[in-house]
């Protein structure tokens, strides 16, 4: 590495990453109290580590790094494979992939290898007036069909991960599940005796109620009694009622006696078989076309979309939607760069909103939607989200101008702030050092994105400039994500706040970012 | 411009998209910013509220009720330590269960457990001899046995293991039902170390098998306040764990120090119904909180009840309190301690000498006593006899002090006659009529009426308690020899209505509007009255009858001590008067409640000096009816009454030959001593028969007790006196 390449190091990027991590580290010592480990210091070994693969990542001129793309984006899909086949299930997903000692998340691997892949993908293209859907999105390419075989293969095996459906009970304002509804097999709800649930309330009759399944494969509650009657949502149904998600059933009259209906996604497989034979016909006719061409190298077989579209949808089906949000964000912010042409641009935004506002308005019956959501998002089910943002805001709300000092929140330190140590690590901050303490903070990643947003325009070439945006943008959406999910201005999808989140994945992650950013910096030229 | 890679040669546009990013970027962080200055700056101060009723637990503590003291300061009612028995149905043991487990060790089926689970049950109820569960077991398998005795906990006198020799030898196991732990015992015990009869057992039982689900957990009250032996037992047993499921809590109950005297003047406590605590919850009452019911419990609730306090622990987010040191600090800082207040303590105008006094002296089986102060109203003692035991309403009712009470129930032992019931007045009422007389001019003082034995109204005649006839009478005589004929006269020359106006300004008729609840107005007829409630409507004839006190007058005795009060005091009829003043419960802060005066009687110069010479010379002339009664050391003043029940047939029957019920009420009102009136003192012995014979002796009694309590107090040391204390900093006068 020449010296004056060295001597060329952004400084106060490298700065404002010290102070970050630094107050990150001072804060997560504040979080892990009541946790009863000493997080900070395994976070603090972990940083150490991404110090040393910062700079020898910044040490590798990144022209280097632009040959390896290829090599890093298939691994990463293989492992992103692994994951959604052998990784370890916590919380209803497989997100770990577990390598000897080594717990490694690699959708956060696949962040950085998205970024390598788009800017190599697009670095060299240039289209007058900018790029078209057409060229990213190549619609006959040979990839799409493959890709829909392969999901409906992944789902097929791996898609029902999700949890049956549910009737839930409030105890002491908590929703304690009190039976999970199995197959088609029809249950029972009484005072006593042979039943599947038993409520032992007074006004609930021994043989209650049964729930069943109908022909569309919805639940129906069936009331057996001749008097007390069964309640759906506080009006009294008549002999029997759909059920759906967040329904509320009172059996009888007593107040105590009330279950909540939670619905799940537990219907994907019948549809699958349709989709699988038309994603074969297309393959069929995708292959037609390239025969005719002659043509089948790597950019041929993968479109430019399908660097981006094959890690998320991996990554969906783990399911994580917070990582694929910001893949899908990381990705569109490089594609902007490097310029969309402003029709492209406007069909994008108005297809997209338009399809998704038909789909979510017209298509989508209520407990779809309901479904949908708890498939994609079954880590926090969204009673207990609704909580723990309640519960957030209730930390950074009372930490007023001052805070109430470090290692004093109360929301903290008696764990009343669920996931203080990870995605809610900000609010933990807010309480204990105030609107101040904020604005220290936003300002130093506000500073942060500008100063790695001058990296990519100093940039000595497009590969690097992308590759700087790219680093950019990764840390700029899951800070802003972050955020707006704490502030409870964005629903709770569990990205991590860089440098701050404790998670030896997501701190290497990130180092290799800042990484890519010192590479690209130390290497520039003045125009 | 369309070749690859003209960007780099072309830096502006990058520039643009960069800056556009930026600002895009920064306007993300601005949002938070504002964002997070909404929350901590604008609302901060409902989140921090939030974030501490999130981590402190307000937990209440009771106040203590103020005490009732008399006017030198002897506690009437005060408060005591108490303790009360619960059970926890689901911390009973488990019997069955450990049955089953020894059954299936000694080798048996579930069916042939359960059974000796059943039998087991029986005997406990029945006191049946043990159960052998197994015979014939090996040396192993016994010894395995007690083992699982022992894991279970169980004592080796619950379980008996008996060796038979034989060769090898053999083991027989028993289960002991006096001592294996079973639910059925526990009951046993419980019912023997409290003395709990069949209805309350039945009861009790019936309560544990209706609880469901968590309210096992919740204790079920057995008995509030149990007596001092049975807490002892109790306690005991507990300690030792023969009692799994019973727990004993310590309380606070009322306790009245002297029983039933004063009785209804005070009250009693007892639980808010539930329909009450729903009205009053926003005054803080709460569950198995206890209201005043009735006298001055009743009047002055808002005064003995004090304000709870409160106390705050820190918790966790799983409702766990926590020690840690930030707990603690936290704790210190913004944690409430707020200490409860006790409530007030009130102070009466009564007497407890004097009350006792009244209450020995009184003889007979119904009536009451009032003695108050001639010169304020203030009330030094006030008896209904008979009585309860307020004690035993506030905790658990004794059921042989409730037979005793229903065996009494003719005589209406809840029943204040001071102020609830109210009695024809007989002659103590003439001196209405003679005031009434003199107001009106139609006699004065040294007029004489011939007294013949009887007067004659029309085809009436009405006779005079003396059938030979008194001869002349005066204003005077007329009082000292009680003759009918004079105040029969004087009523038909008056007519009803002055008469009843008179009565009205001395209080008759009218509630006296004491501190009490429940008072009575008596009745005070004149002619519209009678127009309304007769078919015949008005006579003279009611005029005549009134004016001894008879026909439909009827007044509480607490309205004759007023009036009598009135004319001893010099006309001023004041608001008779129970609580003397409220002190907060240290004794800091005291508002006194001062005598009120209602009003003035409006009468000739004279008319009082002649009615209470009259009155002086019942007693203290040996023509009077009560100058028999008289007393040595001091010179009372006042009138005997015998208010008939039943109309009196032709022939004059000896009292004590009648039945109790149409006997006639014995009246004395007076007043001492003569000269300078202190005390008022009226004394109604329910069919007592004569006032002479039945009232006055005990009013005599009561004002001899008066006299030698004020030798004594005035021979006393002046320090020996209790003297209130007003501190003028207290927020009670800064307030005045």
């Amino acid at each position: 590495m020449a010296r004056g390449a060295l001597k060329q190091i952004d400084r106060p990027l490298l700065l404002v990453v010290i102070a970050i991590a630094t107050l990150g580290l001072y804060n997560l010592a504040s979080a892990s109290q009541p946790l009863g480990a000493d997080l900070h210091v395994k976070q603090g070994m972990a940083m150490f580590l991404g110090a040393v693969i910062v700079a020898a990542i910044a040490s590798v001129h990144y022209r280097n790094i632009e040959g390896l793309a290829v090599p890093i984006f298939l691994f990463v899909v293989a492992l992103l494979v692994a994951t959604s086949m052998f990784g370890k299930v916590v919380n209803g997903s497989r997100r770990w992939l577990v390598l000897g000692p080594l717990n490694l998340q690699t959708s956060d691997l696949a962040k950085i290898a998205v970024i390598i892949i788009v800017a190599k993908t697009f670095h060299m293209s240039q289209w007058e007036g900018g790029l078209t859907l057409q060229e990213i999105f190549r619609p006959l390419n040979v990839s799409r069909p493959v890709l829909v075989i392969v999901a409906v293969i992944v789902l097929s095996i791996f898609g029902e991960t999700v949890k049956p459906p549910k009737l839930t009970k409030q105890f002491r304002n908590r929703p304690r599940t009190v039976l999970r509804l199995r197959g088609d097999a029809v249950q029972t709800i009484g005072r006593v005796g042979d039943v599947d649930v038993k409520l032992q309330h007074s006004g609930v009759a021994r043989n209650h109620a049964r729930i069943e399944v109908n022909e569309e494969g919805e639940r129906v509650i069936v009331d057996l009694t001749k008097q007390s009657g069964v309640y759906l949502n506080g009006e009294r149904i008549a002999e029997r009622a759909v059920l759906h998600d967040g329904d509320v059933v009172r059996f009888g009259t007593n107040q105590r006696a009330e279950l909540t209906y939670r619905a799940s996604m537990e219907r994907i497989r019948p549809l699958l078989p349709w989709v699988a034979i038309v994603g074969f016909l297309w393959l069929m006719a995708a292959f037609v076309t390239l025969y005719r061409r002659r043509d089948l190298s790597f950019e041929a077989l993968i479109a430019p979309i399908d660097v981006v579209a094959i890690p998320c949808a991996l990554i969906l089906v783990q399911p994580d939607l917070g990582t694929t949000l910001v893949v899908l964000l990381i990705a569109f912010t490089m594609i902007l760069y490097v310029g969309l042409r402003p029709s492209s641009l406007v069909l994008l935004f108005s297809g997209g909103l338009i399809s998704g506002a038909a789909a979510w308005l017209v298509v989508l019956k209520p407990y779809q939607k309901e479904r949908v959501l708890t498939f994609l998002n079954p880590t926090s089910d969204l009673a207990g989200a609704g909580y723990h943002q309640h519960q957030s805001l209730i930390a950074i709300g009372s930490g007023e101008v001052m805070g109430k000092g470090h290692g004093q929140g109360t929301q903290t330190q008696l764990s009343f702030l669920p996931e203080q140590q990870t995605d809610f690590i900000f609010s933990v901050w807010a309480e204990e050092h105030g609107f101040l303490g904020c604005m220290l903070l936003v300002g130093l990643f506000a500073a942060l994105i500008v100063l790695a947003l001058r990296i990519a325009v100093r940039a000595r070439d497009r590969f690097g400039a992308l590759l700087a945006v790219g680093a950019t943008a990764m840390l700029f959406w899951h800070t802003v994500v972050n955020m707006l999910m704490v502030l409870r201005l964005a629903p709770v999808v569990g990205v991590p706040l860089p440098l701050w989140s404790n998670g030896g994945s997501f701190v290497l992650t990130t180092m290799i970012a800042i990484g890519l950013l010192l590479s690209v910096s130390m290497r520039r030229h003045l125009f | 411009m369309s070749a690859p890679g003209t960007a780099e040669r072309d830096p502006s546009v990058a520039i643009r998209r960069a800056i556009v990013m930026g600002a895009i970027a920064l306007g993300a962080f601005s949002v938070i910013a504002i964002r997070l200055y909404m929350l901590q700056i604008q609302e901060g101060d409902a989140f921090l509220d939030k974030s501490k009723s999130n981590f402190f637990q307000t937990r209440r503590l009771e106040h203590e009720r103020g005490e009732i003291v008399d006017r030198h300061g002897r506690v009437l009612v005060t408060n005591r330590p108490s303790v009360n028995v619960y059970v926890t149905p689901a911390f009973f043991p488990d019997a069955k269960k450990n049955v089953l487990r020894l059954a299936s060790v000694s080798g048996l089926s579930r069916e042939e457990g359960e059974v000796i689970s059943v039998a087991l049950s029986k005997a406990v109820k029945e006191d049946g001899p043990a159960i052998l569960v197994a015979k014939g077991l090996s040396r192993r398998r016994a010894r395995r046995v007690r083992r699982v005795a022992e894991s279970l906990e169980l004592d080796l006198d619950a379980i008996p293991i008996i060796e038979v020799p034989r060769d090898p030898p053999e083991f027989a196991v028993y289960i002991d039902p006096d001592h294996f732990p079973s639910r059925g015992l526990v009951m046993r015990r419980l019912r023997d170390a409290m003395n709990l009869d069949e209805d309350a057992m039945k009861a009790l039982e019936r309560r544990i098998r209706r609880t469901r689900g968590l309210d096992k957990y919740r204790g079920i009250l057995v008995r509030r306040d149990v007596s001092l032996g049975v807490e002892g037992q109790i306690g005991l047993l507990v300690q030792l764990g023969e009692l799994p499921g019973v727990t004993v809590e310590s309380a606070k109950a009322r306790h009245y120090e002297h029983g039933e005297l004063a009785a209804h003047v005070l009250g009693y406590v007892n639980e808010l119904s539930p329909t009450e605590l729903e009205e009053r919850r926003d005054q803080g009452y709460r569950l198995g909180d206890s209201i005043g019911r009735r006298g001055i419990e009743n009047t002055f609730e808002e005064e003995l009840r004090g304000t709870d306090g409160r106390e705050t622990i820190v918790v966790d987010s799983k409702g766990r309190a926590q020690q840690s040191k930030f707990a603690r600090r936290l704790d210190e800082e913004v944690g409430v301690h707020v200490e409860p207040t006790p409530g007030n303590r009130v102070v009466l105008t009564m007497d407890l000498g004097l009350q006792q006094a009244a209450e020995d002296a009184f003889s007979g089986r119904a009536g009451a006593i009032v003695a108050l102060e001639a010169q304020t109203g203030r009330i030094l003692a006030m008896t209904s006899t008979p009585s309860f035991d307020p004690n035993l309403l506030a905790g658990y009712f004794d059921p042989k002090e409730k037979r005793r009470l229903d065996e009494m129930r003719e005589l209406r032992p809840w029943r204040f006659r001071a102020i609830q019931d109210y009695f024809a007045p007989g002659s103590t009422f003439k001196v209405v009529t003679a005031l009434a007389a003199l107001k009106a001019g139609v006699t004065n003082e040294r007029e004489q009426i011939r007294c013949p034995g009887a007067y004659r109204l029309g085809r009436t005649r009405f006779r005079c308690w003396k059938e030979s006839g008194h001869g002349m009478i005066d204003l005077h005589k007329s009082f000292a020899r009680s003759c009918d004929v004079y105040y029969y006269t004087l009523g038909a020359r008056l007519g009803l209505d002055p008469i009843a106006e008179m009565g009205r300004a001395l209080s008759f008729g009218e509630m006296t509007g004491v501190q009490l609840a429940a008072e009575s107005r008596g009745i005070m007829p004149d002619s519209n009255w009678y127009r309304k409630h007769l078919p015949e409507g008005y006579t003279l004839g009611a005029a005549v009858n009134a004016s001894i006190g008879q026909g439909a007058v009827s007044v509480t005795p607490l309205q004759l001590a007023v009036s009598y009060a009135a004319i001893a005091n010099g006309g001023t009829v004041y608001r008779p008067q129970v609580a003397l003043r409220i002190e907060s419960y240290d004794g800091k802060a005291v508002r006194p409640i001062p005598p009120e005066a209602l009003r003035q009687l409006d009468l000739p110069p004279g008319a009082l000096a002649g009615v209470r010479e009259g009155l002086r010379q019942v007693v203290n002339e040996p023509f009077g009816t009560a100058y028999r009664k008289r007393l040595k050391d001091v010179q009372v003043s006042g009138k005997t009454g015998t208010a008939q029940v039943a109309k009196l047939g032709k022939v004059r029957v000896r009292a004590s030959k009648l039945p109790w019920k149409v006997r006639d009420h014995a009246w004395f009102g007076a007043f001492a001593p003569s000269d300078d009136p202190e005390v008022v003192v009226v004394v109604l012995v329910e069919h007592g028969g004569g006032g002479s014979s039945a009232a006055a002796p005990i009013a005599m009694r009561v004002i001899q007790a008066w006299h030698d309590m004020n030798q004594q107090r005035a021979s006393l040391p002046p320090s020996a006196v209790r003297v209130a204390t007003i501190d003028p900093e207290h927020p009670w006068h800064a307030a005045h």
